[in-house]
């Protein structure tokens, strides 16, 4: 074996390793992330078209029970069910009807004046 | 000659260089030159233009009560082209489309890419129709976005709202005289869509929100309205006419606060009505007047200080002749003041007054008090009337005009002209439309009163109002147009029908009264017309059959509206019970 070669040592270039596998650890790392962030984006991408969905339902839903609220609050409804239930309500006759002038002396309400003067016999 | 090597490594560097030229160029053509085209390209296999719908606005009376609303439904789509097996999607949906499996099975094998199933499902039901669609697994069938227009309020107040046609644009009233503010402007956004058919929403490309339409508000009183139907109604299924209408209107601004029109019909149904049930009579039908139409006349010769309220007239006790006719009143008066003529209605009365007057100043009056033009309501359809310039006019025609003959008005003018009368002499111009909102109940638009002239002067009014109070009196011819408490301002109207052949129809009429209440404080004027009602032989006159029928409604109307009487109410019967009234509260 000749001198030269003797003096030849294989050491290991530790920076050299740690250069490649970080600087490969990182570009692994930047690539999963991607692909992660990727998946993320689009399952939040499929959450989102969901809440869109239950928002858009949640409106018809809202419309149909407006619509229902109204039908069955309108006067011709009302009116028919008053008939049906038989309530006896009926209409006041004009006669039976006081009337009290209300006072602007800002003296409250303590004295009132009838102005329909069949009550006053 | 040899090929050396350098030859040959010459040649295929050229070559190389050849063929990556070649593909250079074809990428530049693929990538710059045709990159539009290509992009459509792709774009149209896999971008989708998605809709977002914009919401109708609703209707309102002026109390916010809704008197439209959308319910939201699906229409059922099929894409042929997507479907595996036809029969098998037919079996599973045709139960719940309520349709014939295999009719339904025909139309899914058209291979057609859009067959419309069936519309307007129910959104409980679409839901039902989606879950048996995913649990089979099948494909090809869409639900797509639609609504029904709905009214609650059914047949009240039909020709005012009017109704949508099937590409939910307006064909009537307030729906089509306000279809661009109603209606919205849809929205859309560019999205992509997987191989599956789902949205990749991180894809989603242009967004342009829907606008959704505006609400209208009406001047309408869902209350009033109510009480001048149920009152029109009745009164028709008295009188069985041919057909009427009702006009309430507050004559300080022009509001209108009910209009009714008989016959009518279902919103919800428009397809089931009749021509003559969707027709706004107030504006679209013209009539004559009859002895309304007595107002303009001395009206005209008071402001112009011809006669004051106390000049007399004889009036031919029943009979004058002019123009080789004879003009008759309904019963023989003699002399009569200007105040008398008004209030028992002569005819001969009015038409001396008119020649006193002249053509040309009762032509300008009768157009200073609105007739012969549109009154400009927001309402289809209007029409101005009849009435001629006075070089068109025929000899007799100074004596007809003042009693409401040989002139066409329609009712919304009359009503106008009577609150003219009411509001010191100005002329409004009638309202429907009270405000619009934005979405948010925010006001976009508020309308105010106009007043379109000064036809006549406030003293002028006062002199013709004391007229119309008597006209609803014992002395008057509508005595039967009072309100227990409550003074009233009116005049009848009974016009013959005029015969389409010419002349006019025997014993067919158009009764009318029109008034306002109180007589010095005016909260409403209110018209009631009847085209040819049915009643006992001499007893169609305007005074006896219209008259009755505005005190019934002003009566409820005084009291919805609270009105504190103004007259004494006569006192109660001595077996009727006292009320027992305690010094309550305001509460």
């Amino acid at each position: 074996m000749s001198r030269n070669r003797k003096t030849i040592t294989h050491s290991i270039r530790v920076s050299s390793i740690l250069q490649v596998v970080v600087s490969t650890a990182t570009l692994a790392a930047a690539g999963l992330s991607y692909v992660y962030l990727k998946n993320q984006l689009l399952q939040y991408g499929d959450v989102q078209r969901q809440l869109e969905r239950e928002l858009t339902d949640l409106r018809a839903d809202n419309e149909v029970v407006r619509t229902q609220i109204a039908s069955l609050s309108s006067r011709v409804v009302l009116e028919k069910r008053l008939a049906k239930d038989s309530l006896g309500l009926v209409p006041i006759a004009s006669d039976q009807i006081v009337r009290v002038n209300e006072r602007h002396d800002g003296a409250g309400d303590a004295l009132r004046v009838v102005s329909n003067r069949g009550f006053n016999q | 000659m040899r090929w050396n090597a350098q030859a040959r490594a010459v040649t295929v560097c050229f070559g190389l260089v050849g063929l990556f030229s070649v593909y250079s160029i074809r990428l530049i053509d693929l990538q710059i030159v045709k990159h539009e085209e290509y992009a459509a390209l792709a774009a149209e296999k896999h971008v989708h233009k998605q809709t977002i719908y914009a919401r109708r606005g609703i209707i309102r009376d002026t109390h916010g009560e809704a008197l439209t609303e959308n319910l939201p439904v699906k229409t059922i789509v099929a894409d042929a082209s997507h479907l595996r097996d036809p029969m098998a999607v037919a079996e599973a949906i045709a139960n719940q489309l309520e349709m014939d499996p295999r009719e339904l099975a025909d139309k899914l094998r058209t291979r057609r890419p859009y067959i419309v199933l069936k519309k307007e499902i129910p959104e409980q039901q679409a839901d039902q129709l989606k879950e048996t669609i995913r649990i089979g697994g099948l494909r090809g069938v869409y639900f797509e976005h639609d609504f029904v227009r709905v009214y609650p309020n059914r047949s009240m107040l039909s020709q005012v709202v009017g109704f949508l046609d099937h590409d939910h644009k307006g064909v009537l009233g307030v729906e089509k005289t306000m279809q661009d503010v109603l209606q919205g402007t849809n929205g859309y956004r560019y999205i992509e869509l997987d191989r599956t058919g789902r949205e990749i929403v991180p894809y989603r490309g242009l967004e342009t929100p829907a606008k959704d339409g505006c609400d209208v508000t009406l001047t309408i009183d869902m209350g009033l309205q109510n009480i001048v139907e149920g009152e029109l109604a009745a009164a028709c299924a008295e009188y069985k006419p041919k057909d009427a209408a009702a006009i309430m209107m507050r004559p300080q601004t022009g509001e209108i606060m009910a209009l009714a029109s008989w016959p009518t019909f279902d919103l919800n149904k428009p397809g089931e009505s009749k021509p003559e049930q969707t027709k706004d009579r107030p504006v679209v039908d013209m009539v004559e007047p009859g002895s309304t139409f007595k107002i303009v006349t001395t009206s005209a010769v008071i402001e112009e200080k011809l006669v004051t309220p106390q000049t007399t007239i004889f009036c031919e006790n029943g009979h004058f002749q002019y123009a080789g006719r004879v003009l008759r009143d309904a019963h023989p008066l003699g002399m009569l003041t200007v105040h008398q003529v008004l209030e028992k209605s002569s005819n001969i009365g009015v038409a001396k007054l008119a020649l006193q007057l002249g053509d040309t100043k009762l032509y300008e009056y009768v157009r200073r008090f609105g007739f012969g033009e549109r009154t400009g309501v927001a309402l289809t359809g209007e029409i101005p009337g009849l009435v001629n310039p006075p070089h068109r006019w025929s000899k007799l025609d100074i004596t007809r005009i003042p009693m409401g003959q040989s002139v066409a008005v329609t009712p919304i003018q009359m009503v106008t002209a009577m609150s003219t009368i009411a509001n010191g002499g100005k002329l409004m111009k009638p309202m429907i439309i009270s405000k619009i909102m934005d979405p948010d109940g925010r006001p976009v638009a508020t309308f105010q009163p106009e007043v379109v002239r000064e036809v006549i002067s406030r003293e002028t009014t006062k002199k013709i109002t004391a007229a119309l109070k008597d006209v609803v009196s014992k002395q008057g011819t509508a005595q039967q147009a009072a309100v227990l408490g409550f003074r009233v301002a009116g005049k009848t109207g009974t016009a013959q029908k005029i015969d389409p052949k010419g002349g006019y129809l025997q014993g067919k009429y158009v009764v009318s009264f029109v008034g306002f209440m109180p007589a010095d404080d005016p909260r409403f004027t209110l018209l009631v017309l009847l085209d040819d009602p049915v009643t006992k032989a001499g007893e169609a006159y305007g005074g006896l059959v219209a008259g009755p029928i505005f005190s019934r409604m002003a009566e409820k109307v005084a009291r919805y509206l609270d009105l504190t009487p103004t007259e004494e109410v006569a006192p109660l019967a001595a077996n009727q019970k006292k009320v027992v009234f305690r010094e309550a509260s305001r509460d």
